[in-house]
């Protein structure tokens, strides 16, 4: 699979044909926007129908994409558009269930490393969306405070504000785990 | 610490990787100094590893991009289907919208036509009666190709859930378009196919929707130069001297089920303003290879409107100085429903339909027999009264032969195939009915017969020939009695209907019947027996004194002229008149006085109605131009009656 860097470096020279730039972008971001969406909505099969869904979008906006600065950037904002919609759809956020089985049997099966992932997804799900998305770009798909900026369309400082509540928010849930 | 401003050291903390040196050098010394701060920044870079440590997601499934075309096409197929079940819908929305304000605002126009035709025809020009209002096709079409297009445009819109619907929405598209859009519709296409098993396919020619296949050629290009012709024409109603034709409007095209014709539903438009409406038939479509058909048909309906009246040799039209003509025909007020009788038949209008319909009047003077052909090719006998009453079925299915009346009117008499046998069958099938005209649904007598002819109506009773004899059968009591033998009465010699003209004297003492191709006249008991030479005897009708007698003779090739021969009571041929140049003719009629005989025939340019002068063999046409008709001389001789098929009846007075 093409890593991200290896697209953005062979993008432009591609940009005259759309399939070919699209199939480029699509294989460089597909498994990162696909982990990003999981992290954001907690449910796999939800994760991979909204990714086909941020690839549809953005093969249907592909003519936009040149004047586009930072495509990672703005693939992640239609990635976060997808979820909040889906979210804000199906009322997921405070009900969805991360397994069918019941959790406290799941949780005591658990092997101590599988326990904490376990505790961790649980206390980001438990994030509210505008906390949990700056925080999800920060730590777990590494983008800067910049392109979050550029994710959510508010300021770099907005970012800084949102990544402090997030994290101390988080240290919170996560110790109630 | 406080929560607020980005250049927080907890913002320092919180983004840390992207300090530069000197921020990290800065924050680092701080942390060097402050326990708080320096737990909650390992605190941080827990977070990170922990997050950091989340699984990744790996896809499931791999999409790819495809080069073909076949996304793009369904795409397009959808975006297609929106734009069109919105616009179908809208259409359909629109002209039910438009036609309910026509309906609430406009008044039925039954009887008459819209603006731009006279809103009220006078009575002879009110046929049929209920005229259909004329409104812009198109706006007719509206609401069906508006639903159409919807539906297919929502079938092509469910694309996006599952690709049957627009497989079926483009399948539906192109068997309508095979089904309706000329000229792909000339091939064999479904809905032709069901059109044909089904029947009664019609469709509008003022909309270039037809289903060519099912019609076998488009008519109207045969029609229309015909129709051009016409105007300016005087007449072209037949009966109806009126304006000269102005102009006239193709209205409707019905396929029958008899598909050798085809219905030209035709408004013609006089110069007067008044209109009326003819079911103008084609006939015989010219079909090609592979069931194709050609716009093309042998025979039009308007052929006996474009032929000329002109005199036949030794057959010259009658004078004002003639000793016999007829007078202007003045239409009779019949109910509507005997008005239309037969007027669906479109043999009327063609020439290979000459002997269609055959009037009888009852000895009263107040009602008459005529046959309808009905579609199922059956024939329905009817009895029509002169007093506006509703006409009464005589028969009850199946055909009829021949038909009339005795003598006191009390009676009708008629020979016809077997009960519920249509066509012509065995011999054995024929049968002679009597019903009473107080009762017509319930015949007193019914008898199986050889002879298909009219038996000899006298006030004696019913003669008939059966088994090489003649046969009386009483009114009252259906009984019959065997008089005499008839040794050279054709026999039967097949398993057909025969037909043996016969007639006995009004007085029961002679009797003349056709023996071979001659005439043969004897007392009925067998003295006296002359043979008069001929060449095929049609019809005998005697006078009402019983002096002499009519005869109708043609060949049974039909290959030389008809001629009327007035032979004496004693046998003696006094004349013999050719009245036709071939073809079929009706029995002779006498005049109450004896002294002429009217007789139909049926040359190729029209109808007529001819006289013989019993006395001195003299030959005149009393037909005109356009009349085109088929007639009955009334009782008392001075009038006769007339119908040409298409509907309406006329007197027309006798001048002497």
């Amino acid at each position: 699979m093409e890593s991200a860097s290896a697209y953005t470096q062979r993008i432009r020279p591609m940009a005259h044909d759309d399939v070919a730039h699209f199939e480029a972008l699509y294989a460089a971001y597909q498994q990162p926007i696909l982990s990003y969406l999981y992290r954001l909505v907690g449910d796999a099969a939800c994760a991979e129908e909204l990714c086909q869904e941020v690839f549809a979008r953005a093969y249907r906006a592909r003519r936009s994409m040149d004047n586009v600065q930072n495509v990672r950037a703005w693939l992640y904002r239609i990635a976060t558009n997808a979820a909040r919609d889906q979210l804000r759809r199906r009322r997921l956020l405070s009900w969805l269930p991360l397994f069918d089985e019941d959790p406290a049997l799941l949780v005591e099966s658990m092997e101590p490393a599988a326990l904490e992932t376990y505790a961790v997804q649980q206390a980001l799900l438990k994030l509210g969306p505008d906390l949990r998305v700056p925080l999800v770009l920060y730590s777990c798909q590494e983008l800067s405070t910049q392109e979050i900026a550029d994710v959510l369309n508010i300021s770099r400082d907005a970012v800084k504000q949102r990544l402090v509540r997030a994290r101390l928010r988080f240290k919170e849930l996560y110790q109630d785990e | 610490m406080s929560d607020s401003g980005f250049d927080h050291p907890l913002a320092q903390l919180a983004t840390y990787r992207e300090l530069s040196p000197a921020e990290r050098q800065a924050v680092q010394s701080h942390l060097a100094v402050c326990d708080e701060c320096r737990a909650q920044f390992e605190t941080f870079r827990r977070q990170d590893t922990l997050l950091a440590a989340l699984p990744e997601r790996l896809p499931k499934r791999q999409w790819q991009l495809t080069r073909n075309g076949g996304v793009r096409l369904w795409n397009g197929l959808a975006r297609l289907g929106d734009v069109m079940a919105v616009g179908g819908l809208a259409t359909l929305t629109l002209a039910m919208a438009f036609l309910v304000h026509i309906a609430a605002t406009a008044p039925m126009q039954t009887g008459s036509a819209p603006s731009g035709f006279s809103q009220t025809p006078l009575p002879p020009l009110t046929f049929p009666p209920d005229l259909p209002a004329l409104v812009n096709p198109w706006v007719l079409a509206a609401p069906w190709l508006g639903g159409i297009v919807c539906v297919i445009g929502v079938l092509l819109a469910l694309g996006k859930r599952h690709r049957a619907f627009p497989v079926f929405g483009v399948t539906l598209s192109i068997v309508l378009v095979f089904g309706f859009v000329p000229p792909l519709s000339a091939l064999p296409n479904p809905i032709g196919i069901v059109w044909r098993m089904v029947g009664g396919y019609s469709y509008d020619p003022n909309l270039p929707f037809v289903n060519l296949w099912v019609v076998r050629g488009d008519p109207i290009p045969r029609l229309r130069p015909h129709m051009d012709g016409l105007i300016g024409q005087v007449g072209l109603d037949p009966l109806d001297p009126v304006q000269p034709l102005a102009r006239y409007a193709f209205e409707r095209i019905i396929q029958p089920r008899d598909t050798r014709f085809m219905l030209v539903t035709t408004r013609f438009v006089y110069a007067d303003g008044f209109n009326r409406v003819y079911d103008v038939p084609m006939a015989y479509p010219v079909v090609g290879g592979f069931g194709i058909s050609f716009s093309y048909w042998l025979d039009d309906g308007l052929e006996r409107l474009r032929a000329q009246h002109v005199a036949l040799p030794g057959q010259p039209f009658a004078a004002e100085s003639s000793p016999i003509r007829l007078g202007d025909a003045v239409r009779l007020k019949l109910s509507p429903q005997a008005d239309r009788l037969d007027t669906v038949n479109p043999a009327h209008w063609l020439w290979s339909g000459n002997r269609l319909q055959r009037l009888v009047w009852s000895p009263q003077g107040d009602a008459f027999l005529m046959v309808e052909q009905r579609p199922d090719r059956t024939q329905q006998l009817w009895l029509v009264s002169l007093d506006g009453s509703a006409p009464q079925p005589v028969n009850r299915g199946g055909s009829i032969f021949e038909y009339g009346w005795s003598p006191d009117g009390k009676f009708i008499v008629y020979t016809a195939p077997g009960e519920g046998q249509v066509s012509s069958g065995a011999r054995e099938a024929t049968q002679l009915v009597m019903t009473p005209r107080a009762a017509l649904q319930r015949p007193a007598a019914r008898r199986a017969i050889v002879n298909a002819s009219l038996p000899s109506l006298t006030q004696q009773g019913i003669w008939y020939t059966q088994d090489g004899a003649l046969w009386l059968m009483d009114y009252q009591t259906g009984a019959s009695t065997r008089v005499i033998a008839l040794p050279d009465l054709g026999r039967a010699t097949d398993a057909v209907p025969i037909f043996w003209p016969l007639a006995v004297s009004p007085d029961a003492s002679r009797v003349a019947y056709a023996c071979g191709d001659n005439l043969c006249l004897m007392n009925l008991d067998g003295s006296d027996r002359r043979v008069i030479q001929a060449t095929g005897i049609r019809a005998i009708t005697w006078d009402r004194t019983s002096t002499r007698l009519a005869v109708t003779s043609l060949d049974a090739n039909n290959l030389g002229p008809v001629r009327v021969l007035i032979v004496s009571r004693e046998g003696e041929l006094q004349h013999s008149a050719e009245v036709a140049p071939r073809d079929a003719t009706d029995p002779p009629q006498w005049t109450p006085d004896g002294r002429i005989v009217f007789v139909q025939t049926f040359p190729m340019n029209g109808r007529r109605i001819l006289t013989v002068d019993a006395d001195t063999g003299q030959v005149l046409d009393l037909s005109r131009e356009h009349w085109d008709a088929y007639f009955a001389l009334s009782p008392d001789g001075k009038s006769v009656l007339l119908n040409n098929g298409r509907g309406g009846f006329w007197l027309a007075p006798v001048v002497r």
